[in-house]
C-alpha cells in the first residue's frame, strides 16, 4: 500500500480526509508507525509534513526573487503555499514547479500591485527557461554580408534557443535589474515594454525594443523572411533601412541568431 | 586497488555546489573527486552544464541523485533514467547512486527521501525495480541508507539487514551514509556501531559524511555544519573494516568556502589514514 495525500493543514487534519480513509482508517494511522522516546507516530509523520512545504516553497523563491521582493516574504510564501497546494509536484525535478505561476497570480484574490506582479511573474519565469535552455552556437554577421538586395528579401533568420519575447504592460525587467543590485525598487509605473529575455557568455540579459524592432524580430523569430519581416515592421510604425540596419548591427552582437540562410 | 564492481577507491571528494564554482574555474583546485546531484543537471544546458563539463575534464565525477525511487509501486521511471544515462556518458560518471527510500507515487512527487517498511514484500520489489534499473543504465548502481524521522510498525528487517540484503540480492552496491546512521540511531533509538559493524564490508562502495541539526527531539538532516566527533568516530569504525572506500562530503546548507568543505575531506583522509588531525580523539 502506497498513496501521497496532500491535503491542507496538519496530519491530523489529513488522515480524517476522504482520500486518506480511502487508504486506511483514521483510526489505524498511527498505529502504522513506532512512537519514538521523544515523538508520538502523528508527530514523527509531521515531520515530513513541514519539510515537503518547506522545500516546495524554497523552489519557488529561488525562482521567484523579484515576487518576494514586491510583495515581501510572508505574502510571498502564502502565495507559494497556495500555489503548491493547486500544483503539486509532478515530476522528478523542481526546475519547473513554478511554470504555472504567472497564471496562478491573477486566480488569487487580494493581491497587491497584481497587474504588474503578473508581468514580473511572466519576466521571472522567462528567465528561468533562458537560464536552462540548450547552448545553440551563434550566427556570425559575416553569413550576410555581399548579399544582393534580392537576397536580402529571402533571408530568414533562426534565434538562438536560449531566447525569449515578452510584451508587457510595465518595464518590470527594470524593476529585476534593481532586485539584483540588491535595491528594493518601488513598483514602476505602466509603460508598454518589448523585451527579448537572452543568454550570451552564460549571463541572463534583457533587450528591450520599440515596436517596430520587436515585430520585426518575432516575424523572424516565427520562421518568416527578412521581406516579410520587414512589412510586419512598416505596420508597427515604420523603419528606415538605417535603422534595420541598426537593428541588426544589435542582433548580431547579442548573438541572438543561431542560423541565417537565403530561402 | 579496486572494489567488487572494477572500481578504484576515488579518495576523498567534496559535493559539487553553485557558490564553488567560480572559485573552481578560476583556481582548479586541488581535489581527489566531485559528486554532483544528477537532478541538478538533466534539465539544463546552460551554465550548470558548462561548468559540469568543465569539472568532468580535469575530475574524476560520481552522479549522486534523489529521485530513482525504488521504494515507489509506480512503474519504473525510463525517462528519468533515460536522462540519467545519458549525463553519467556525458561526465563519464564512474558510478551513479540514489537512496533507499521513496519520492512519490500515481505520478506525484514528494521531492524527500521517505522511509519505507521492511518486509520480506518490500525486500523482494525493492530487489527487482534495482536490477532492472541496473539493466538499463549498463552500470553500477549503490544505494544509500537516508536519515529517516520515523519507522513502521510493519518492519521484520532492521534497517541495516534490509539495505544489505538488497545489494546481496540484486547485485548494487552500498553507499553508507555515516551520519544518515547517526541521524537514525538517534531518532529511533538503535545502536548506530551495531548498524555499521553488521553491514557487508565489501558491500561498501562508498561513503558520505555530514554534518546535522539537533532538534532536541529528532535530528534533521541539514547538511549544514561540520561532522560532529561522533560521526568521525563511527567513520573510523567503518574504515578498520571496510579500508579504502571512496569518502565524499556533502555540504548543502549555509554551504562556506570551498577550502572549508575541503578541510573536511582532508580531516576523514587523516582519519582513514589512523592520524587524527586534531588530536581530540584517541585512536
Ligand atoms: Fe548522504
Amino acid at each position: 500500500m502506497q498513496a501521497c495525500i496532500m491535503a491542507e493543514g496538519t496530519v491530523e487534519q489529513a488522515i480524517e480526509t476522504p482520500a486518506a480513509v480511502l487508504e486506511f482508517p483514521v483510526s489505524r494511522a498511527p498505529g502504522l508507525i513506532r512512537a519514538s522516546r521523544t515523538l508520538a507516530p502523528l508527530e514523527r509523520l509531521d515531520v515530513y509534513r513541514g519539510m515537503y512545504e518547506l522545500r516546495l516553497v524554497e523552489a519557488l523563491k529561488v525562482d521567484y526573487p523579484g515576487l518576494r521582493k514586491l510583495w515581501g516574504e510572508e505574502t510571498f510564501e502564502e502565495l507559494a503555499r497556495l500555489y503548491v497546494a493547486a500544483h503539486p509536484s509532478r515530476s522528478y525535478t523542481l526546475n519547473r514547479l513554478g511554470d504555472q505561476l504567472p497564471e496562478f497570480v491573477p486566480q488569487v484574490e487580494g493581491l497587491a500591485k497584481a497587474r504588474f506582479a503578473w508581468d514580473l511573474a511572466r519576466l521571472e519565469l522567462a528567465e528561468t527557461v533562458v537560464f536552462d535552455e540548450e547552448e545553440s552556437a551563434a550566427a556570425e554577421a559575416g553569413a550576410i554580408a555581399g548579399l544582393t538586395e534580392e537576397q536580402w528579401g529571402r533571408l530568414r533568420f533562426q534565434p538562438v534557443r536560449a531566447l525569449r519575447m515578452l510584451q508587457m504592460h510595465y518595464p518590470a525587467h527594470e524593476y529585476m535589474q534593481a532586485v539584483r543590485r540588491d535595491e528594493t525598487p518601488a513598483a514602476p509605473r505602466p509603460r508598454k515594454t518589448n523585451l527579448i529575455v537572452y543568454r550570451r557568455a552564460h549571463a541572463l540579459l534583457h533587450l528591450p525594443m520599440a515596436a517596430p524592432g520587436y515585430a520585426l524580430f518575432e516575424m523572424l523569430a516565427q520562421g518568416c523572411t527578412l521581406a516579410e519581416g520587414m512589412e510586419a515592421m512598416q505596420e508597427a510604425g515604420g523603419g528606415s533601412p538605417k535603422q534595420v540596419f541598426d537593428y541588426f548591427r544589435v542582433w548580431f552582437e547579442e548573438r541572438l541568431f543561431s542560423r541565417v540562410e537565403i530561402w | 586497488m579496486t572494489n567488487r564492481w572494477g572500481l578504484p577507491d576515488l579518495g576523498f571528494g567534496i559535493g559539487l555546489r553553485t557558490v564553488h564554482f567560480p572559485h573552481i574555474l578560476a583556481d582548479w583546485p586541488e581535489m581527489d573527486w566531485f559528486e554532483i546531484l544528477s537532478e541538478n543537471f538533466m534539465d539544463t544546458g546552460g551554465r550548470p552544464a558548462y561548468v559540469l563539463d568543465r569539472v568532468a575534464e580535469r575530475y574524476p565525477v560520481v552522479m549522486h541523485g534523489v529521485s530513482m525511487s525504488v521504494g515507489s509501486t509506480d512503474p519504473v521511471n525510463f525517462e528519468y533514467l533515460k536522462k540519467l544515462k545519458a549525463l553519467a556518458k556525458r561526465t563519464k560518471a564512474r558510478w551513479i547512486s540514489d537512496h533507499l527510500c521513496w519520492t512519490g507515487v500515481s505520478g506525484k512527487n514528494t521531492h524527500d527521501l521517505l522511509p519505507m517498511p521492511y518486509t520480506d514484500e518490500s525486500l523482494r520489489h525493492v530487489v527487482e525495480r534495482v536490477k532492472t534499473i541496473m539493466d538499463y543504465l549498463e552500470q553500477p548502481v549503490f544505494l544509500e541508507n537516508p536519515s529517516s524521522y520515523l519507522e513502521f510498525t510493519s518492519s521484520t528487517w532492521t534497517e541495516g539487514e534490509f539495505l544489505s540484503q538488497v545489494a546481496e540480492q540484486s547485485g548494487c552496491g552500498i553507499l553508507l551514509d555515516v551520519n544518515n546512521v547517526y541521524v537514525s540511531a538517534f531518532n529511533h533509538g538503535f545502536d548506530a556501531g551495531e548498524y555499521v559493524d553488521r553491514i557487508p564490508a565489501d558491500r561498501i562502495a562508498q561513503i558520505h559524511l555530514a554534518g546535522h541539526t539537533n532538534k532536541g527531539t529528532h535530528i534533521l538532516d541539514t547538511h549544514s555544519d561540520h561532522v560532529v566527533d561522533e560521526v568521525w568516530e563511527l567513520y573510523r569504525r567503518v574504515c578498520q573494516r571496510a579500508g579504502g572506500v571512496a569518502t565524499l562530503i556533502e555540504w548543502d546548507e549555509a554551504v562556506p568556502s570551498f577550502e572549508t568543505v575541503r578541510a573536511e575531506a582532508w580531516k576523514a583522509k587523516a582519519y582513514r589514514e589512523g592520524n587524527d588531525a586534531c588530536g581530540s580523539q584517541a585512536a
